[in-house]
């Protein structure tokens, strides 16, 4: 007999016939744990919609402060060219003096975000150990240079691969192999920017911030995850 | 010479939302972009604050969101119309909220819309059974699974197949993605019965 939550589903997807619809209907009057599954089903259902709506409005807010940011940034260019012309003097020279004494901020950011977001790559779930998944646990468990064996391997197969080897890579401060794997990668159109924004934070910890900084000017935000997004925000700001 | 960006049209939204996978989330943006300006206009019609007017933005172009996915919008109205109507009621839904303070109020587990096209007796009973589960447990429950299985109920529940779902979070198959979300299911089920 098939599980309960699998009927359900079927059902509730539309993939049964008239006759079987009609017997989920009549099991749903006749056996009450089925009818609880069913309605757990849909509760469920309700339940992850609710927070999924909130997640998405989180995002939309988001998208809703680049848009503020944007639109700012038009009416400084269009209506005072000439005011903003001598304040950009200024805040170049003060920006020049700052960008000496923050210079530990950009590293600290750049270190923050290796911690919080590099350092424990999310494993695939359901699925047979292979390769890349033996990297991955390899990597969690800090051994880069095991990981980078194994994503070395595969990385010209599988663009994920190539990503994870480069994060070793970087771990390792194999800057030169990091920056070249995220460059490859990021002929992919799919991971264009998160390769583009691994290669600036790569560029930092390799001391070059000018490059960093010119590489980050160019990121589509929009194809970003908000701790991307805020990351490279961070680092606009720096710059 | 300056050209100005042209925003796509009402059909290539709706389209690039009935796509799914990626390609949806990216016309899902576009479509907040398109009449973000709402936004400003609700704040002054609604004598409401940025922050309310833009929640209820948010709030209504979900709403439209989930109509195209439906198919409930079929390009009737124009979407601008649509939304605008949408986004005006929740404005006004804000208003009331914050006057009559009904966000206290408990208004019960509704069961889902799918429900009420099942025929009156098994629609009673899934009501009525409904109404017995702690719909504020059962959320938090949802929120404490692993954040896969919780990215993939979301998805789910947004109307993504499994095969954009496997392909949006690296399943290898449609198969794999449904059996891993009916593992999430019983998880889930599991956790709120503890």
């Amino acid at each position: 007999m098939r599980p309960n939550l699998e009927v359900i589903d079927e059902y509730m997807n539309g993939e049964l016939s008239e006759t079987q619809k009609q017997e989920v209907e009549k099991q749903i009057a006749t056996d009450q744990v089925f009818a609880k599954d069913f309605a757990m089903m849909l509760l469920a259902k309700k339940a992850a919609k609710e927070v999924a709506d909130l997640q998405r409005k989180k995002d939309f807010e988001s998208l809703r402060s680049g848009i503020v940011l944007e639109k700012q940034d038009n009416i400084f260019s269009k209506r005072y060219v000439k005011v903003w012309a001598v304040a950009a003097s200024l805040a170049l020279i003060i920006g020049f003096f700052w960008i000496f004494n923050t210079s530990e901020s950009t590293e600290q950011l750049a270190d923050n975000y290796i911690k919080t977001q590099l350092e424990t790559l999310p494993v695939l779930m359901g699925t047979e150990e292979d390769s890349l998944q033996k990297g991955l646990g390899l990597y969690n468990k800090k051994s880069y240079q095991e990981a980078y064996a194994i994503f070395e391997k595969i990385a010209p197969k599988d663009s994920k691969a190539l990503e994870y080897l480069g994060l070793a890579a970087l771990q390792l401060e194999k800057y030169e192999v990091a920056i070249k794997s995220f460059e490859k990668l990021s002929i992919d159109e799919t991971y264009k920017s998160r390769a583009k924004l691994l290669q600036a934070l790569t560029y930092i910890k390799k001391g070059q911030k000018d490059k960093s900084f010119e590489i980050i000017k160019g990121i589509n935000k929009k194809d970003l995850s908000i701790e991307d997004r805020e990351f490279i925000e961070d680092m606009a700001l720096q710059n | 010479m300056f050209f100005k960006k042209s925003l796509p049209t009402d059909t290539e939204i709706a389209t690039g939302i009935l796509a799914g996978g990626s390609t949806r989330r990216i016309f899902e943006n576009i479509l907040y972009e398109k009449f973000y300006y709402l936004i400003k206009d609700g704040t002054f019609k609604h004598r409401i604050t940025e922050e309310d007017a833009s929640s209820c933005y948010s709030d209504a172009i979900i709403a439209v969101i989930d109509a195209i996915i439906s198919n409930k919008f079929q390009e009737k109205a124009q979407l601008k119309t649509y939304t605008y109507q949408i986004f005006n009621n929740k404005c006004v839904d804000q208003i009331r909220k914050s006057t009559t303070n009904k966000e206290s109020v408990n208004q019960g587990t509704s069961i889902d819309e799918f429900a009420l096209q099942m025929p009156d007796e098994s629609r009673l009973i899934i009501q009525q059974l409904s109404e017995e589960f702690e719909f504020d447990k059962l959320k938090k429950q949802l929120t404490l699974l692993g954040e896969k299985c919780k990215q993939m109920l979301m998805a789910w529940s947004e109307g993504f197949s499994d095969k954009e779902i496997s392909g949006m979070l690296e399943y290898n198959s449609p198969q794999v993605a449904k059996t891993s979300r009916l593992r999430c299911l019983e998880k889930l089920k599991e956790n709120y019965l503890k």
